[in-house]
C-alpha cells in the first residue's frame, strides 16, 4: 500500500476532491458579499448616507456588469433595481444580509457533507485495503499476528484517519479562502487594522504550533501506553482461567493499575499543555478587537475611516480567528494522522507477500508429473533446525507415508508441502512450478492440507466443511431488475474500491468439486464422511437434536411420521419388548412412575419428583386417586432396601448414586428416613417433609429396572386413573409446565431420538441402545427421511471452535475439507483421527481408493498403519529419510515402487 | 423374575456364595439383568471386554471357530461368570459366546465390576477365591492330563 498519506488520498479520491474544491471557489463571491452588507447597512441606511443629497430614495439591488477595462471597460446595466426609502433600505439590506446568511450556511452544508461522504469512503476503501494486505500476508505471518492488535488498527486507529481524508485537500483551501477573504476584506477597509490583524494571526500561526509540538509527542505517547494496555488486556483474558487458578489476580491487577497509571501521567500532562495552549489563543484572538475598538476608533475620530467601515472591520475579524485556529488544528491532525498511518501502514507492508487471484482462470496441473523437494530446510527463531535439508523426487500420482513422532519435522513438512509455512529454504516444485510463488488460488485448488490444528468457524458443519468451495465468483451481472438500494450498494461499493460481489450469493464451485448441483454436492459431502467413517457421527448428531418449539410445522408432522415409521419398523423386528411405547390407555413398566402418572414432559420444575407432593395440584390429585399411601409405602420400601444394601459402605458412595431414583436424596437422608419409619406408629400421621421425600422416591421407580416387587395391578391402574384426571383437569396456568405425551404430536425439548422412539427402552435387553439407533435407523431409512436425518446432523451448529461437535467429528471437519475440493495433492495429518476411530486400516484404505490419481501425504505417528505403503518419508526428530520398499516383515512384499502410474496399479490390485 | 429370585440364582453362584445377604442384594439390583434367546451371540469373539456376565439361569457356550469350522467348544453352566477373565488381564474375548437355552443373565458393567472390587472387600475376596480355584483346577488338568499321555 501507499506509504505517503496525502499520495494515498489524493490517488483514490481525485475526482471527488476537486469537485469540492470547486464549491469552495463558487462559495468565495457570497462570502465576501456577507462582509459587505454590513457595511452598507450601517453607513447608508442607518447613518443615512445614501440620503444625503436631499435625495428622498435609494436604489436597492441594481445589478451592473462591468466588463474588465481590458474589453473596453463598458458596463451593462441588467437591473434598474428599485427605488426604496431609508427604512426601506434598511430591511430590503438587512433581508439581502439574512439571504447571504443562507447561502453561506447552505454551502457550508453541501461541502461539509461532501467532505464527511468522501471521508467515509475513504475509511471504507482503507479498511478493506488493510484487510486485503492481512489476506495477502504468508500463512505464517497471518498466524504471527496478534488478532486483538490487527483488529484494533483496522477498526479503531484508522478511523481518525478517514475522519481526516476528507479534510486533508479541502480543509486548508476552504479555511485559508475564508482567512484571506476576511484579511483581504479588512485591508480593503484600512491597511493599519488589517496589518494589525495579520501581525497577530501570523504569531498565532507561529507560536501555538511550536507550543503544540509537546502536545503532539505526548498524544503518541498516549496511543502507544493505551494500545499496550488493550494488547495486555486481551493476554490476560486469554489466560484468565489459568491466572484464576494460579491465585495470581491480584500480581495481574497491580500490573494493570501501573499501566493506567502511566496512562492518567500522560493524560495529566496533555491536559496541562492544552488548557495552556487554549489559554494563549483565546488570549491572542481576543486581543485584537482591543486594538480595533483603539486604533479603529482612533481613525473615526479623525475621519479616517467611517462608521460602517470599524462595523464591518470588527464583524469581518469576528470570521477571522476560527479558520486559523482550524487551520492550526488541521495541521497538528495532519502530523498526527501521518504518523498514525505510517505506524500502520507499517504494520501491514510486508516485504514477503503472496499473490492472491490466478489471472486466466486456474490451470491444474496435468495428471502424471513430478513434486521435487530440492534441500528443502525450516529453521527456528533461534535457528534450530525444525527440517533438516530434504531433498526428494516424487512421482506424481502417487501415495506417500509420512511417518514420524509428534512434534517432529512431520508436521513442518505437512505445512510446507500444504502451503502453510513458507519460511523455508530450498524448493519445492509441483512439475515446473514452484510451490512458494504460486497464487493462492491456484494453490488452493491443487492443494488439499489437513493439519493437526483444527480450526472450525462458526456456523453448520455443512458450512464448515463447504468453505474450501467458496471459491467461485459470483456473476457480477444481476439477475433481472436491481433494486435501487442494491444498486446503491453496488456502486458504493466500488467507489469505495471494494469487492461489489455480494457475500449472500452461491459462491460454491461445483465444478470444481466434480458435480453439477447442490444435490450432488450433498452426495459428495456424504461420499467423503463415509469414506472417513463418519456417517454414523453424523446421524448420531442429528438423532440427539433437540426439538425445539420454533420447529417448522411440516418438520413437525414430519417427525411424527417417521415415529409411526419407527413403531412399525420395531413391530417387524422381533425385538418387541425393546421400546415401550407411550400409550395414553396403558402404563409404560419402563418408565417411572412419575413419567406414568404426569405423562408428559416437564418443561419447568413445578412438577419435580423432589417436591410434587407439596405441589397444591399434583397433591389434589393424588390424594382424590388416594395414592399418597401406596406412594409412601413404595418409597418406604425403597429406603429400607437402600438402607439395607448401602449399610456398611464409606459414606458418599459412588456405587449408591448408581443405584438412584432420581430423587436427589443423599444417603443419610434416606438413613433418616428409615430410623423414622422404624420408630413410627401407624396410628398417628408420618411428617409431611418425611411424606415428601418417600413420594419422591417412589416417583422414580422403574419395576423392571428396581426390581423391588413394589407395583401390583390395582396401583398401576390407579396411577392410570391419576393420569386422566390430571391432564383433564390441570389448571390454565400449569399449560406452559407440561407438555403431555401425545402420539401425533412432537415432544418439545426432547432430542429427535427420544421424539422418534416415543417410548422407553425396555430394561433386561443387551445392547438396547445400539439396537434402537439401528431400528430408528432403518425406519427412516424405510420411509425414505435418513437422508433429512442426515442433513439435520450436517446442519448441526458446531459452536464456537467447534466445541458443540464429538471430537471425531472435530477432527473430521479439516479433512473432509480438504477432500472435498478434489484436489491433485493432498497432505492429510489423520494421526489424531485415526485414534478415535475402531478401525484405522479401514479408513486408510478407504482414503487411499477415495484418492486414486491424487498425489496423498498420509501423515501418521504409528508406522504399523502405513507398513503396505512403500514410498514413504520417516522422520527422526528434524531429519527425514526417503525410503521406498517396504518392510521386511511384510507378507508378501509388493514389487519395489514403480515410477508414475506403476505405482496406482499396484495399490489398486493391493486394496 | 424378582429380586429374591435372583438372590437366590446368585447363591449358586461359588463367587457370590461366601457374601452376606444385603451385599448379594446390591450386586443383584445394581446389575443389569438381560434376557436372551437360544442361538443369540452374547459376546463375539475378539471383543473387547465391557463387562461381566453372570449366568443366572440357562447354558452357554464358548466356540473358537477354525479355519475349517468347528473348532474346540466349551460349555458354560448357571451360575458361570463369564468375561471376569479377559476383563482383569486386560485382553480380548478369546471365542464367541453363544446362549443355547433362553439364558438369563446379570450384567455387571465393567466400571461397576472394577467398583465392586474396589470397595467391598468380600466381594474382592470372594472373586480372588473363585479365580485361584479355576486356576488350580486348570493346573490340576493340564498336569494330570500330561500324566495320561
Amino acid at each position: 500500500m501507499e506509504t505517503n498519506l496525502f499520495r494515498y488520498v489524493w490517488e483514490k479520491s481525485r475526482g471527488e476532491q476537486v469537485i469540492v474544491l470547486f464549491i469552495i471557489l463558487a462559495s468565495i463571491p457570497f462570502y465576501w458579499a456577507s462582509f459587505d452588507v454590513p457595511k452598507r447597512i450601517v453607513n447608508d441606511a442607518i447613518q443615512g448616507n445614501a440620503f444625503k443629497d436631499g435625495k428622498t430614495t435609494a436604489t436597492l439591488l441594481d445589478f451592473t456588469l462591468h466588463l474588465p477595462s481590458f474589453l473596453g471597460g463598458a458596463s451593462f446595466k441588467l437591473f434598474e433595481g428599485f427605488q426604496v426609502g431609508q427604512l426601506g433600505l434598511l430591511l430590503g439590506l438587512s433581508g439581502y444580509f439574512l439571504f447571504l446568511v443562507l447561502i453561506n450556511g447552505a454551502f457550508k452544508y453541501v461541502i461539509n457533507l461532501r467532505k464527511g461522504i468522501l471521508g467515509e469512503r475513504m475509511l471504507r476503501r482503507m479498511r478493506y485495503d488493510l484487510f486485503s494486505q492481512l489476506m495477502r500476508f504468508r500463512p505464517e505471518d497471518i498466524r504471527a499476528v496478534k488478532p486483538a492488535e490487527v483488529a484494533s488498527m483496522i477498526k479503531d486507529e484508522v478511523e481518525p484517519i478517514g475522519g481526516f481524508v476528507g479534510d486533508a485537500f479541502i480543509q486548508p483551501v476552504f479555511l485559508l479562502t475564508q482567512a484571506l477573504t476576511a484579511l483581504t476584506f479588512i485591508m480593503v477597509q484600512s491597511v493599519w487594522l488589517g496589518s494589525i490583524a495579520l501581525v497577530i494571526v501570523l504569531a498565532q500561526a507561529i507560536i501555538v504550533p511550536i507550543l503544540r509540538r509537546e502536545q503532539l509527542r505526548l498524544g503518541r505517547e498516549r496511543q502507544i501506553a493505551s494500545r499496550q494496555l488493550a494488547g495486555r488486556i486481551g493476554e490476560i483474558v486469554d489466560a484468565g482461567p489459568t491466572i484464576q487458578g494460579h491465585g495470581a489476580t491480584t500480581y495481574v491487577q497491580s500490573d494493570i493499575a501501573g499501566r493506567l497509571g502511566r496512562l492518567f501521567d500522560i493524560r495529566y500532562a496533555l491536559y496541562k499543555r492544552k488548557f495552556a495552549v487554549k489559554f494563549l489563543n483565546n488570549l491572542l484572538a481576543q486581543i485584537t478587537p482591543f486594538f480595533f475598538y483603539a486604533v479603529g476608533g482612533f481613525f473615526a475620530l479623525q475621519g479616517r475611516l467611517d462608521i460602517g467601515q470599524l462595523v464591518a472591520v470588527i464583524a469581518a475579524y469576528r470570521d477571522l480567528p476560527p479558520p486559523i485556529k482550524e487551520l492550526i488544528d488541521w495541521d497538528q491532525q495532519r502530523n498526527d494522522v501521518t504518523i498514525k498511518y505510517e505506524q500502520v501502514i507499517a504494520q501491514f507492508n510486508t516485504e514477503e507477500r503472496v499473490q492472491l487471484d490466478e489471472e486466466g482462470g486456474v490451470e491444474r496441473l496435468p495428471e502424471t508429473g513430478e513434486i521435487r523437494l530440492d534441500g528443502v530446510q525450516m529453521l527456528d527463531n533461534r535457528g534450530q533446525p525444525l527440517l533438516t535439508p530434504l531433498s526428494a523426487r516424487i512421482a506424481r500420482p502417487n501415495i506417500v507415508a509420512v511417518v514420524g513422532p509428534a512434534g517432529g519435522g512431520l508436521e513442518v513438512l505437512g505445512r510446507i508441502l500444504g502451503r502453510q509455512a513458507m519460511n523455508y529454504s530450498g524448493r519445492v516444485m509441483l512439475d515446473t512450478a514452484p510451490l512458494a510463488r504460486m497464487s493462492v488460488e491456484r494453490a488452493s485448488h491443487l492443494i488439499g492440507y489437513a493439519g493437526n490444528e483444527t480450526e472450525i468457524i462458526a456456523g453448520t458443519i455443512r458450512d464448515n466443511i463447504l468453505l474450501p468451495l467458496k471459491r467461485r465468483r459470483p456473476d457480477i451481472r444481476p439477475q433481472g431488475r436491481l433494486s435501487a438500494s442494491e444498486h446503491r450498494r453496488f456502486v458504493e461499493s466500488l467507489r469505495s474500491g471494494n469487492t461489489p460481489l455480494p457475500f449472500e450469493a452461491d459462491w460454491t464451485d461445483y465444478e470444481g468439486a466434480g458435480v453439477a448441483d447442490d444435490a450432488e454436492l450433498s452426495q459428495r459431502v456424504r461420499a467423503v464422511l463415509d469414506v472417513l467413517g463418519c456417517a454414523e457421527d453424523v446421524y448420531e448428531l442429528g438423532l440427539d437434536g433437540k426439538v425445539t418449539a420454533g420447529l417448522r410445522a411440516e418438520a413437525k408432522a414430519q417427525i411424527v411420521d417417521a415415529r409411526w415409521a419407527v413403531a412399525e419398523e420395531l413391530a417387524r423386528s422381533k425385538l418387541t419388548g425393546l421400546i415401550t411405547p407411550f400409550d395414553p390407555q396403558s402404563y409404560n413398566d419402563n418408565a417411572t412412575i412419575a413419567e406414568n402418572l404426569i405423562f408428559g414432559a416437564r418443561m419447568s420444575p413445578r412438577f419435580a419428583n423432589e417436591t410434587l407432593l407439596f405441589e397444591p395440584y399434583a397433591h389434589a390429585i393424588l390424594k382424590a386417586e388416594s395414592l399418597v399411601d401406596p406412594l409412601v409405602e413404595v418409597g418406604s420400601r425403597i429406603a429400607a432396601t437402600v438402607a439395607e444394601i448401602f449399610a456398611g459402605l464409606p459414606q458418599g458412595h459412588a456405587l449408591f448414586e448408581r443405584y438412584s431414583f432420581g430423587s436427589g436424596l443423599d444417603f443419610d437422608r434416606m438413613g433418616e428416613l428409615v430410623t423414622l419409619l422404624d420408630k413410627h406408629d401407624m396410628r398417628s400421621p408420618l411428617d409431611a417433609v418425611a411424606e415428601r421425600d418417600l413420594v419422591a422416591l417412589a416417583l422414580g421407580y422403574i419395576e423392571p429396572k428396581h426390581r423391588l416387587n413394589l407395583l401390583d395391578e390395582r396401583l398401576r391402574q390407579r396411577i392410570l386413573r391419576a393420569r386422566a384426571s390430571f391432564k383433564t383437569h390441570l389448571p390454565a396456568d400449569a399449560a406452559e409446565d407440561v407438555d403431555f405425551y401425545d402420539p401425533g404430536k412432537v415432544m418439545l425439548e426432547a432430542s429427535l431420538r427420544d421424539n422418534l422412539m416415543f417410548g422407553r427402552i425396555g430394561h433386561g435387553i443387551a445392547d438396547a441402545r445400539k439396537k434402537v439407533a439401528m431400528i430408528v435407523r432403518k425406519a427412516l431409512a424405510r420411509a425414505g427421511l435418513d437422508g433429512e436425518l442426515y442433513r439435520v446432523g450436517l446442519n448441526t451448529d458446531c459452536g464456537i471452535r467447534g466445541r458443540f461437535l464429538p471430537t471425531r467429528l472435530k477432527l473430521a471437519v479439516p479433512l473432509a475439507q480438504a477432500l472435498i475440493k478434489a484436489p491433485q495433492i493432498a497432505i492429510l495429518d489423520i494421526g489424531a483421527f485415526l485414534a478415535t476411530t475402531a478401525e484405522p486400516e479401514a479408513v486408510i484404505a478407504r482414503l487411499r481408493e477415495h484418492c486414486a490419481g491424487m498425489t496423498l501425504f498420509l501423515l501418521v505417528r504409528d508406522a504399523h498403519l502405513v507398513g503396505d505403503i512403500p514410498l514413504r518419508i520417516v522422520f527422526n526428530g528434524p531429519t527425514a529419510m526417503l525410503e521406498s520398499g517396504t518392510d521386511e516383515d511384510e507378507e508378501a512384499a509388493p514389487p519395489p515402487l514403480a515410477r508414475g502410474h506403476g505405482s496406482v496399479a499396484a495399490m489398486e490390485v493391493r486394496s | 423374575m424378582t429380586l429374591e429370585a435372583d438372590i437366590s440364582c446368585l447363591r449358586q453362584v461359588p463367587l457370590f456364595r461366601s457374601l452376606p445377604l444385603p451385599r448379594l442384594k446390591l450386586v443383584a439390583l445394581m446389575g443389569e439383568k438381560l434376557h436372551f434367546e437360544p442361538g443369540t451371540q452374547i459376546i463375539a469373539e475378539g471383543e473387547t471386554p465391557e463387562g461381566v456376565f453372570v449366568v443366572l439361569q440357562g447354558d452357554l457356550e464358548i466356540s473358537h471357530e477354525g479355519r475349517q469350522g468347528g473348532g474346540p467348544r466349551l460349555p458354560l453352566h448357571t451360575g458361570s461368570l463369564v468375561g471376569d477373565v479377559p476383563l482383569l488381564s486386560g485382553r480380548n474375548y478369546v471365542g464367541a459366546v453363544t446362549a443355547k437355552t433362553p439364558v438369563v443373565a446379570l450384567r455387571l458393567p465393567k466400571d461397576l465390576f472394577f467398583e465392586l472390587l474396589e470397595t467391598i472387600p468380600d466381594f474382592s475376596l470372594a472373586l480372588t477365591r473363585d479365580l485361584a480355584s479355576r486356576l488350580y483346577r486348570l493346573a490340576d488338568r493340564t498336569i494330570h492330563a500330561e500324566k495320561v499321555h
